[in-house]
């Protein structure tokens, strides 16, 4: 069923990382990043590989969950590996392949192998920080908190924040209606998926009307009934869900710092050992 | 004394646009409502029944005619912005689609959206939810994903975000149209604790007979007007007027009319499947007596 | 030989994933032409699985859908085939309609399956009469319509290909007394026009042993009872006891029963109890 894709998918659980401020946690995800893209020895990678590890450990997320989570990205690891090591311009390292304008050196598998991993630790991070271990309205809660300073000038912060959590409420409702609209159309015999594209996108047209105008319906009814529970914008309103930090999230803000000063000090003094990027 | 709520000659008229005649749902309708009462709002599909729970809550505004709600009137003027704020913390309302009116993705973070609309202090919101889902029975699922509950759990978190809220009243508007019998029965009796056991107001609309039989109250509105205003009882044994605009009786007292209508003396006002049976067993244990008619 | 058969058919949702759910198990069932049977069962029971397997909206997992003795699934290429003589009607079918008219939107079915223009007009005409829908609504947008004249429209939708077998998920949901009456009235023509095999999906007793020749009830993604209605309400217990309700007038039957007094007859409408009624009061049927 189309309706069991989850976006952002969370599993409930009580870890460290699950405790912490959802606020400190996009901070942290930005570090980690940070540190991810500056890291040029493969000692550095190697000793971010071992923290991505050990973060994955402190979330309890099953390794397995982690690869599944990995998967749907093969395609494009290897599409980068290729591209990396067929397209690159960069001439050092040993030369191991030359045909036409085609060259290939090792130093090409480094960097493209190196691209790899960034790619996939980029993912399996942010998955355990962030929407793993996150419900998404914390982390919209977090967003409204973070950007708070900009409704000094207007923006409006708190309209956005609605917006998208109503967007995440709805997104598992819509997908379950396109099933179902889709198979009533296809009771009447309507083809959705052959024919060639200019084909296909017509034939969306009997999935996709019913789609808005249910979608309209809903948007009226659920305005109706927030306006009923009393909601009038952000004024005079308080929220049940404090962000509070904890030492724990101190803590955890001082030891991404010191991963990412590790990772520049480690660019600076290892010199042995293949430098890469 | 006065009412908590009382409409009087409420009338709503809506389209009349483009120099056409406008449609009248609902017209000069009187009727007052006390604290504490229990009353089902029967009546067709377009009857004007969801009309008048829309007017209750003030989503429309009345065409001519007004509505006093707890001292306050509400004319075709309408009303501040304010004065909307505060009738609405008053009367809640649980609409229709289950879908469409949970606003949150955790179900106590829905629960939650009502006070905190109100601008309550934390711990009291919290206290609230835990209170409010309690009392629906949906305290295990505080930490679920609202569209993974079927229709009846759904329809009782709704139910739960609008008591949070702490309302003198609710109006169910169809809340039990689009579930399965079970759904019906969850909020059926979810709705019949909050009015035995809070003292809430309850107005239920609905066009299921043995949900409005048991309520205190049946009001039975077609074409925009109040057919009839009793007890079930009263309701449901005027058999003909019910089918004629539409509705039914339940199956119990149906059988009753048709066999009186066969000519067998039997006394009418029997609703429950045990009063049914007794009038039954007096006329087939043939002992001539026929019964209080 | 059944007009439609499923055969052992099993289904699992999301085989191998942590949502894994078998919603039907070895289900076997049969539908008899120009018969009328009632589906019931609770939410989640495996009705709406077993009934987009029908018109092959859902291929099953194992076992076979066998339409007039032929497994539908023979060419899964033709399975759109199947669906012109299998017409389903969703619940709330109302959502379906997209086109810019009535009678275009009727038509859809048709325009899908190659038909020509006249044949078209004609059938839509037709199928619209079937469900008390007047010619001038099928220039009118489908958005212009009420609700109820919006369902009657969509179920139009699924009539004006004729199927031989009509499938309907609750085609009354939501509608007050009278709607209710009034569509399950028009397909009981259908049926009784065309001699097609109607499956009807319900909650409400009351519908089943009103206008169904046999119930089969669902639970737990097996069939739990099957066969005529009269047998079917010849053992309430039974239905009590799966958490299925009996109608009201037959709760008073019982209560009778239960106090001594004896009746014979088709306990479970309105029209049969009283009838028993009236027999054992000696006047014979109805007046």
């Amino acid at each position: 069923m189309i309706s069991d894709i989850t976006l952002g998918q969370y599993f409930p659980g009580t870890s460290v990382v699950h405790r912490l401020d959802p606020r400190f946690k996009i901070i942290l995800t930005i570090l980690f990043m940070v540190a991810l893209f500056s890291a040029r020895n493969v000692f550095v990678y190697a000793a971010l590989v071992l923290f991505t590890v050990l973060l994955v450990v402190a979330s309890r997320i099953s390794l397995r969950v982690v690869l599944r989570g990995i998967r749907p990205l093969v395609f494009i690891l290897i599409f980068t590996l290729i591209l990396h090591v067929l397209m690159s311009t960069r001439t050092d390292g040993r030369l191991l392949i030359e045909w036409k304008w085609l060259t290939v050196y090792d130093m090409d598998f480094y960097r493209a192998g190196v691209m790899v991993l960034r790619i996939v630790l980029l993912v399996v991070g942010t998955s355990v920080l962030l929407s793993y271990t996150t419900t998404p309205i914390s982390l919209t809660d977090a967003i409204e908190s973070l950007l708070k300073p900009l409704s000094l000038i207007r923006v409006p912060v708190h309209e956005f924040a609605m917006m998208m959590t109503i967007a995440l409420r709805f997104i598992p409702t819509m997908l379950e209606e396109t099933e179902k609209i889709m198979n009533a159309q296809k009771a009447r015999g309507a083809d959705l998926s052959s024919g060639n594209p200019f084909k296909k996108i017509r034939a969306l047209i009997p999935v996709l009307i019913p789609l808005i105008v249910s979608a309209f319906q809903r948007a009226l009814d659920l305005a109706t009934a927030m306006e009923c529970r009393c909601y009038r914008g952000s004024k005079g309103r308080t929220k049940l869900v404090k962000l509070k930090s904890t030492p724990a999230d101190f803590v955890a803000l001082v030891l991404f710092a010191a991963v990412l000063a590790g990772v520049y000090l480690g660019n600076h003094f290892i010199t042995y050992g293949i430098r890469v990027g | 004394m006065s009412h908590f709520i009382e409409t009087r000659h409420l009338t709503f008229e809506y389209g009349g646009e483009n120099g056409e005649r406008p449609i009248r749902a609902l017209s000069d309708v009187s009727l007052s409502i006390d604290e504490g009462e229990y009353i089902a709002i029967l009546g067709h599909n377009g009857s004007g029944k969801s009309t008048l729970a829309k007017l209750l809550d003030l989503i429309l505004i009345p065409t001519a005619g007004e509505i006093e709600i707890d001292g306050k009137v509400v004319t075709p003027e309408g009303l501040s912005d304010d004065e909307i704020f505060e009738i609405r913390r008053k009367i809640g309302m649980v609409f229709q689609n289950p879908d469409n009116q949970l606003v949150a993705t955790v179900v106590e973070e829905d629960v939650a959206f009502g006070p905190e609309n109100l601008g309550l202090p934390r711990e009291e919101i919290r206290a609230r939810i835990d209170a409010a889902l309690d009392t629906v029975g949906m305290r295990e699922y505080a930490r679920h994903a609202p569209h993974k509950l079927s229709g009846g759990q759904k329809q009782r978190v709704a139910i739960a975000g609008v008591i949070a809220m702490m309302p003198k009243c609710i109006v169910f508007d169809e809340s039990t149209a689009m579930l399965d019998p079970r759904g019906r029965r969850e909020v059926t009796d979810t709705m019949e604790k909050l009015n035995r056991e809070n003292g809430m107001t309850v107005l239920h609309i609905t066009h299921y007979m043995e949900e409005a039989a048991r309520a205190d109250r049946v009001i039975v509105i077609s074409d925009g007007k109040v057919l009839m205003d009793g007890t079930p009882r009263e309701v449901f044994s005027q058999v003909e007027p019910l089918v004629a605009c539409g509705l039914e009786a339940p199956q119990g007292t149906e059988l009753l009319y048709e066999l009186s209508l066969c000519g067998c003396p039997l006394p009418s006002g029997r609703l429950t499947v045990a009063e049914c049976a007794d009038a039954l067993e007096t006329l087939l244990s043939g002992k001539g007596k026929t019964g209080d008619v | 030989m059944y007009k439609l058969e499923l055969k052992d058919v099993t289904h699992v949702y999301g085989a191998r994933t942590p949502f894994e759910k078998t919603a039907l198990r070895s289900v076997n069932i049969g539908f008899e032409t120009g018969l009328v049977t009632g589906l019931i069962g609770h939410t989640g029971s495996g009705k709406s699985t077993l009934v987009q397997m029908m018109n092959g909206l859902i291929r099953p997992t194992k076992g076979t859908v066998l339409l007039d003795g032929k497994d539908i699934w023979e060419k899964p290429k033709e399975i759109r085939s199947v669906r012109f003589r299998v017409g389903l009607v969703m619940q709330y079918p109302e959502y379906q309609l997209f086109d810019e008219t009535v009678g275009k939107d009727i038509g859809f079915a048709l325009r899908n399956k190659g038909c020509s223009e006249e044949t078209i007009k004609e059938k839509v005409t037709e199928a619209a009469e079937r469900v008390g829908l007047s010619p001038a609504m099928l220039s009118k947008s489908p958005f212009d319509l009420s609700g109820g004249q919006r369902r009657r429209a969509a179920i139009a939708g699924v009539l004006v290909m004729d199927p031989e077998v009509l499938v309907l998920d609750e085609p009354a949901a939501g509608l007050d007394p009278r709607g209710r009456a009034e569509i399950l009235g028009y397909l009981y023509r259908y049926r009784e026009t065309k001699g097609a095999t109607v499956i009807l999906v319900s909650h409400s007793m009351e519908d089943m042993a009103q206008y169904c020749d046999r119930v089969a009830v669902m639970r737990d993604g097996e069939v739990y009872a099957d066969g005529t209605t009269d047998e079917i309400f010849s053992d309430p217990d039974r239905l009590l006891g799966a958490g299925m309700d009996v109608p009201e007038v037959m709760k008073v039957a019982l209560e009778l029963k239960k106090r001594g007094i004896a009746l014979e007859g088709r306990l479970y409408t309105v029209e049969g109890v009283r009838d028993a009624v009236l027999r054992s009061l000696g006047k014979g049927g109805a007046v």
